[in-house]
């Protein structure tokens, strides 16, 4: 096959070398040559495609924090507050009555044709009048199990006879299962355990929500829609099995998504992560590189179950959880760091980020490793104290900007009060003191969209239009850093990935519109075409 | 989801290095029951799993997490699968990892009809409770596991010494004054295990749906009280306090009694020697706040 050349309005490279360009030349995957027409060189005979010549190119896009349940969770009806866009590229409106609730759930029924009728994302906080209830999904099925699962994934509402097959009634007295004045079932339930015997009978187990093929394609699609061409995968067990999967299904010709999978340090005794990230790094193929090691240390800070230092949380009670004791982070930490194993470690709150920082300095002081890049994932409110001690460590952060705009209401009035949610994912801090900056999504706990991601750490507007903290606002070429370059740092590709330069894949994502003429303010609203993949084009909802 | 009755459930839970693990190896080792064994801890000692396997009919191993944070429904494939052993073993067995909050797991098996949730163990090591709880880092999840426990197991009672057990015992009453606690594992430990899991009484548990409409209060009284007073001081109360609990010692009396209110009516049994030294402890529950308020100040007066 012939190089191909391809012309943009305007490639914007991040390679601060060569900021812009018109032209990049591409031959089996990699690129060539970027600049005008003069810089294609000599490369002999080579093909043009001009199908972008009123479009703009970027490196693709890399999303440093998502989930494969980006795209197994589709499977269910999507109920949420904001309109949404499905891997198939069907938008679903926003959920905004419970008239229009029950509405969506008949539909999906009489898609299905018979049994139970789930629904995602559902969140009461926005549908005015009473709680959903049993008696409002009775409307859609008297016989069928409804069950809405809520956005935050640990409330459900089910109706009559979802309940009834849990073996839910009046009589019942178990912790988080609801009942009505007047005794009756609510209809909600309230974590896990409460939800557990509804969700296995309704086919809706969280054990489903797996990287079977049709959801590591689904994750591609949707990565694709946003400009995506590399995507984490933040926690995987790796079994063997589901490595078999990803490689099987990653290796199709057509397949557009280079994914990093983080091995799950919680999935193995510690003495053998260090041994299996290992092997798995001997796995890595093109599109899945394998050899990072993801631990979640605390819960969210929206869920209360995040570590927070003094003085706590602003308003409601503190449920902070640890999903590994600090002691035994301490000694997996200074495990996989002398093994030479990354670690992207998940830590919400603040006490959870002193307690990594902590165990980065013991593990780094008693086994220096130069260019670690050990991330901390999420690190929401970190303070200036922290900050420095992350930057004297080297470490990078992939801060959740997105939290800014989907919860920062609720952080600024609730869980952590006007200050500290000023503060929190503090982009322009990280970046004054030279910390190495992602910023992410989590999808699917928030869409898969880098553009808007960079919105929010460049704006800092919540859902109601309050900003948060105009001194922690980054400009817009930051912005696009942490989303490229950025992020491809913190996954150690940025050799290969994350700037448009000689030499590196030739992964773009497609534009319809140029950020630098949008502007800040509009960001978001950037047309995503498509992106073009190993140097080929692959338009967005064409697979 | 076949038929067979359903599976009953232990939970064991404790901060690292409590002594689960120690405590589950004599439990397997003793009795004739078939147990499957579920754990939830990889910790810092990775023999745990090998350990116990040798003895039981299977082990499940579950990593942790929640899933708005890990996105791993480990949990619920380990209920799951546990649940596939249904009718092949007599119980089971889960021991917590030495972060796990009692409630959450112990909601699962209230929650689900083919589980049935026997007592909740809170392993303490007596040498280090104080300084755990102390913690601020992870004294408030030590907190909700004693208070989210329906039996203490003082771990290590054999070497050391009784000054320090008492002060355990001492700590871990005061936090859940009606939890039955035990030293050693002998036959009524053994028999107190087979007891219901009482949400009721754990605080934690529950405390959204009955928080609203119930006040707790813990007396814990320094002297041993006369009985019959007592008990006709408590009767006293038996219409407006909804529930209570709690081991007494009454003065001239060789061997603590468990105390109970449910009901409207009070009763008492003799309980275990557990060797507290606090000669009162017991919790009450009821729906009127002042009622409590002064149940709580007239029994201070009183005794």
């Amino acid at each position: 096959m012939l190089p191909t050349i391809f012309s943009a309005r305007r490639i914007i490279t991040m390679d601060p070398s060569r900021p812009a360009a018109t032209h990049v030349l591409v031959h089996e995957g990699r690129i060539l040559a970027v600049g005008t027409p003069a810089d294609m060189g000599d490369w002999g005979e080579a093909h043009h495609d001009d199908r972008f010549a009123d479009k703009v190119l970027m490196p693709g896009f890399v999303e440093g924090h998502a989930h494969m349940m980006e795209g197994s969770i589709w499977r269910f009806v999507y109920l949420g507050h904001y309109a949404r866009i499905a891997p198939d590229g069907r938008r679903w409106d926003g959920i905004t009555s419970t008239d229009k609730l029950v509405e969506r759930l008949r539909e999906r029924g009489e898609e299905l044709g018979d049994g139970p009728i789930v629904g995602w994302g559902f969140d009461p906080l926005f549908v005015p009048g009473e709680r959903l209830t049993r008696l409002d999904l009775d409307r859609v099925s008297t016989d069928r199990p409804v069950v809405v699962l809520h956005s935050n994934m640990h409330l459900l509402t089910a109706n009559s006879a979802a309940l009834e097959m849990a073996g839910y009634d009046r009589d019942t007295d178990v912790p988080g299962v609801l009942h009505t004045s007047d005794g009756l079932l609510h209809g909600e339930l309230q974590e896990m355990g409460a939800m557990f015997p509804v969700m296995r009978r309704a086919g809706a187990s969280f054990r489903n929500l797996g990287g079977d093929p049709e959801s590591i394609w689904n994750l591609a699609r949707s990565a694709c829609r946003a400009g995506v061409t590399t995507s984490t995968d933040l926690l995987n067990d790796l079994t063997d099995e589901g490595l078999g999967d990803l490689l099987e299904t990653t290796s199709a010709e057509a397949f557009p998504l280079r994914l990093v999978p983080m091995l799950s340090a919680m999935s193995l005794p510690p003495d053998a992560v260090a041994g299996r990230a290992a092997e798995l790094a001997r796995n890595s193929t093109d599109r899945v590189r394998l050899g990072g090691v993801k631990i979640v240390t605390d819960g969210s800070i929206q869920g209360f179950t995040a570590q927070l230092n003094a003085p706590g949380y602003y308003r409601g009670t503190d449920n902070g959880i640890w999903n590994i004791a600090p002691e035994t982070l301490n000694a997996m930490v200074d495990d996989l760091n002398r093994a030479g194993v990354q670690m992207h470690i998940h830590v919400n709150g603040d006490g959870a980020s002193l307690v990594a920082i902590e165990a980065l300095e013991a593990a780094l002081a008693g086994h220096f490793r130069p260019d670690h890049r050990h991330t901390l994932q999420h690190c929401q409110m970190a303070d200036g104290a922290q900050l420095r001690r992350i930057a004297a460590l080297g470490a990078c952060v992939n801060l959740f900007a997105n939290h800014l705009y989907y919860f920062g209401d609720k952080h600024y009035e609730v869980t952590i009060g006007p200050e500290r949610a000023c503060r929190m994912n503090p982009c322009a801090s990280a970046l004054a003191l030279g910390i190495p900056l992602a910023i992410h999504s989590d999808a699917p706990i928030t869409p898969l969209a880098p553009l808007f991601t960079a919105w929010c750490a460049v704006n800092r507007l919540t859902d109601s239009g309050r900003v948060l903290g105009t001194s922690e606002r980054i400009g817009l070429d930051a912005a696009l850093h942490a989303i490229t370059l950025g992020a491809a740092y913190t996954l150690k590709l940025d050799g290969e990935i994350g700037s448009i330069e000689v030499g590196k894949r030739a992964d773009f994502a497609v534009l319809e519109d140029d950020p630098h003429e949008t502007g800040d303010e509009r960001l978001k609203e950037i047309r995503v075409w498509g992106t073009v993949f190993g140097g080929k084009p692959v338009p967005a909802g064409t697979f | 989801m076949n038929s067979a009755a359903a599976l009953p459930v232990n939970i064991l839970c404790g901060y690292l290095g409590a002594g689960k693990t120690t405590l589950l190896n004599r439990l397997l080792s003793q009795g004739d029951e078939r147990v499957l064994v579920m754990v939830n801890d990889f910790g810092d000692i990775a023999v745990d799993a090998a350990l116990i396997s040798r003895r039981s009919a299977d082990t499940i191993q579950l990593s942790n997490g929640c899933i708005c944070c890990s996105m791993g429904g480990g949990l619920f494939e380990a209920f799951e699968r546990a649940l596939g052993y249904r009718g092949q073993v007599d119980r089971l067995v889960i021991e917590a990892s030495g972060v796990a909050e009692p409630a959450r797991l112990a909601a699962f098996a209230q929650a689900e009809p083919e589980l049935i949730c026997k007592a909740v163990v809170a392993v303490i090591d007596p040498g280090s409770v104080e300084a755990r709880l102390a913690d601020p880092r992870i004294g408030a999840v030590v907190r909700r596991q004693i208070e989210g426990a329906d039996i203490f197991y003082l771990s290590r009672a054999d070497e050391l010494d009784a000054g320090m057990l008492d002060n355990a015992a001492q700590v871990a009453c005061r936090i859940n004054p009606a939890a039955a606690l035990f030293r050693g594992m002998d036959e009524a430990f053994v028999k107190a295990l087979d007891s219901p899991h009482d949400p009721f009484l754990t605080s934690r548990t529950g405390a959204r749906d009955h928080g609203d409409i119930f006040t707790r209060r813990s007396v814990i009284l320094a002297a041993a009280p006369d009985r019959k007073r007592f008990l006709r001081f408590l009767s006293k109360f038996s219409n407006s306090i909804h529930r209570l609990k709690g081991f007494v010692r009454f003065a001239d009396c060789s061997r603590p009694e468990l105390i109970e209110l449910a009901g409207g009516r009070l009763s008492t049994s003799f309980a275990p020697d557990d060797g507290s030294t606090i000669p009162v402890r017991l919790v009450a529950i009821g729906p009127d706040p002042v009622v409590l308020e002064q149940f709580e100040k007239e029994i201070k007066l009183e005794f």
